[in-house]
C-alpha cells in the first residue's frame, strides 16, 4: 500500500470507493478525454501521495478531491488546449437587467422534444462555471455549499450562477424549439 | 424535468467513455509507473526528434552545397551512343570516353550559371592539355548551341548532343551546369554541381585531378 505520508488522514480505501465519482468528474473537467481524465486522476492521486495537495478535513473528502481534480485538469490543460475543443469556451456573461428580462420572459419549452443536440448546444452557451455548477447539481447531486468548496467561492455566487444557469438553459432550450419550428414552416 | 435531461445528456456522454480502475491510476500501483513510462516515451521521442534534426543540420552546415553525392561516383560511366554537336550524322559513344582523363560538362545555352562558367572554362580547357573536356549540351537547341560556341570560344573538344535530356537522366543531372571527372578506365571519380571558377579548381578539381594523374 502507498503511504499517504502527510495526508495519513485519508485512507487509501476511502479514495477507491470515490475513485468512479473522481474519475467521471475528471472525464467532465477534460470534455470527456479518456487518456486527458486519466492523467489528471492519476496526476491527483501523485499530489496526495507526495503531500502537494493537503487535504485539511475543512470538507467532505469527495468535496476536496473534486477541487483538486478540477485543478489539475486545468493545470493539464493549459498545454493541451487540443484536446479539449470546446471545453473552455467561455459564454458571455449577461447584464443583471437581460438576466432578469429571461427570468421574467422565461417559457418551458416542451421538455418531450428537447434532444441532446440541442442540450450540448445550450449548455455551451452557458459559462464554464455555469456548466461545471449544472453538471455537480443536476448529475452529481452535490449540494451548492459543497459546490462553493470545490470553487472555492462564496455560496452566495454559486447560487446566483446556478440560477441563472437554469433560466438560460430553459430559455436556450425553448429558444431553439422556436427555431426549430420557424425553419420547419420555410421549408 | 430539466434535471432528467441533463442527466440523459450526461449519462450518454459517460457512456461514450469507459472508466479507468482505480489499480491504473494510483502510484505504487501501476500508475506511476504507467505515468512515468509514457512521460518517458514522450520525452525519449521529443529528445530524438531534436537530435535528429540538430544532426541533420550540423552535417548540412559543415558540407559545400556544391558537392552533392551521387550514386554514379566510383562507377563506370553510363552507356550512351549520342549524336555529336558539330556533325549530326555522325554519333560519339561512352566507349569513346576511355583512357585518359575526361571532363564532362553538362550545359545549355537556356542556363544562366553555364553563361558565367563558360569563360573560365574556355580558360581552364587551354591550360590543362592532359584532360578532355567533354560538353553534354543539355535539352537545348543544337543551332543555338553551335553558335554560342562560335561566338564565345569552345573549350570542348568533344561536344554531344542530348536534346531529349536521356543522358542527363542517366548521370542524375538535377540542372546544368553540372561536371563530371572521369578517370582513364572510364569511372567516374567527382560530381560537382554548380558553377566552376577559379577558387573551385584550385581547391577541389586540382587535388583531385592529381590523384586520378
Amino acid at each position: 500500500m502507498a503511504s499517504l505520508g502527510r495526508n495519513s488522514n485519508i485512507a487509501e480505501s476511502e479514495l477507491r470507493v470515490l475513485h468512479q465519482e473522481v474519475f467521471r468528474w475528471a472525464l467532465y473537467c477534460t470534455n470527456f478525454n479518456h487518456d486527458l481524465a486519466k492523467d489528471t486522476v492519476q496526476q491527483t492521486y501523485l499530489k496526495i501521495v507526495e503531500g502537494t495537495a493537503y487535504f485539511g478535513g475543512k470538507s467532505s473528502l469527495k468535496t476536496w478531491l473534486f477541487g483538486v481534480v478540477r485543478l489539475t485538469a486545468r493545470e493539464l490543460r493549459r498545454g493541451q488546449e487540443r484536446y479539449i475543443a470546446g471545453a473552455t469556451h467561455e459564454a458571455e456573461e449577461l447584464p443583471d437587467e437581460v438576466e432578469e428580462l429571461l427570468d421574467e420572459t422565461f417559457a418551458e419549452p416542451d421538455w418531450e422534444s428537447v434532444d441532446a443536440g440541442a442540450v450540448e448546444r445550450a449548455l455551451n452557451e452557458l459559462s464554464l462555471l455555469q456548466r461545471e455548477i449544472v453538471y455537480l447539481v443536476f448529475y452529481r447531486d452535490m449540494p451548492l455549499s459543497e459546490i462553493a468548496l470545490v470553487f472555492d467561492v462564496s455560496i452566495g455566487t454559486v447560487r446566483k450562477q446556478y440560477h441563472r444557469a437554469k433560466v438560460r438553459l430553459a430559455g436556450l432550450l425553448k429558444q431553439g424549439e422556436e427555431d426549430g419550428k420557424d425553419s420547419k414552416q420555410r421549408q | 424535468m430539466l434535471q432528467k435531461i441533463i442527466r440523459d445528456f450526461y449519462d450518454k456522454k459517460h457512456e461514450q467513455v469507459t472508466d479507468a480502475s482505480f489499480e491504473s491510476c494510483f502510484p505504487d500501483k501501476g500508475g506511476k509507473v504507467v505515468r512515468a513510462e509514457r512521460r518517458f516515451v514522450r520525452f525519449g521521442l521529443a529528445a530524438s526528434v531534436l537530435l535528429v534534426v540538430a544532426a541533420l543540420l550540423l552535417f548540412g552546415l559543415g558540407r559545400d552545397p556544391n558537392i552533392v553525392p551521387s550514386a554514379l561516383v566510383d562507377r563506370p560511366l553510363p552507356v550512351f551512343t549520342k549524336p555529336d554537336l558539330f556533325d549530326e550524322t555522325a554519333t560519339i559513344s561512352s566507349e569513346q570516353l576511355r583512357g585518359g582523363i575526361f571532363l564532362v560538362n553538362i550545359w545549355a545555352t537556356w542556363c544562366p550559371p553555364c553563361h558565367v562558367e563558360h569563360p573560365f572554362l574556355v580558360e581552364i580547357s587551354a591550360s590543362e592539355p592532359d584532360v578532355t573536356f567533354v560538353g553534354l549540351n543539355y535539352k537545348d537547341d543544337p543551332e543555338l548551341a553551335r553558335e554560342f560556341l562560335k561566338q564565345r570560344g569552345n573549350p570542348f573538344r568533344i561536344s554531344l548532343i542530348d536534346a531529349d535530356g536521356s543522358l542527363g537522366i542517366d548521370f542524375g543531372v538535377a540542372g546544368p551546369p553540372e561536371t563530371f571527372l572521369v578517370d582513364s578506365s572510364g569511372t567516374i571519380r567527382y560530381r560537382h554541381v554548380g558553377v566552376i571558377d577559379h577558387k573551385v579548381w584550385a581547391e577541389t578539381f586540382e587535388p583531385i585531378l592529381a590523384q586520378m594523374q
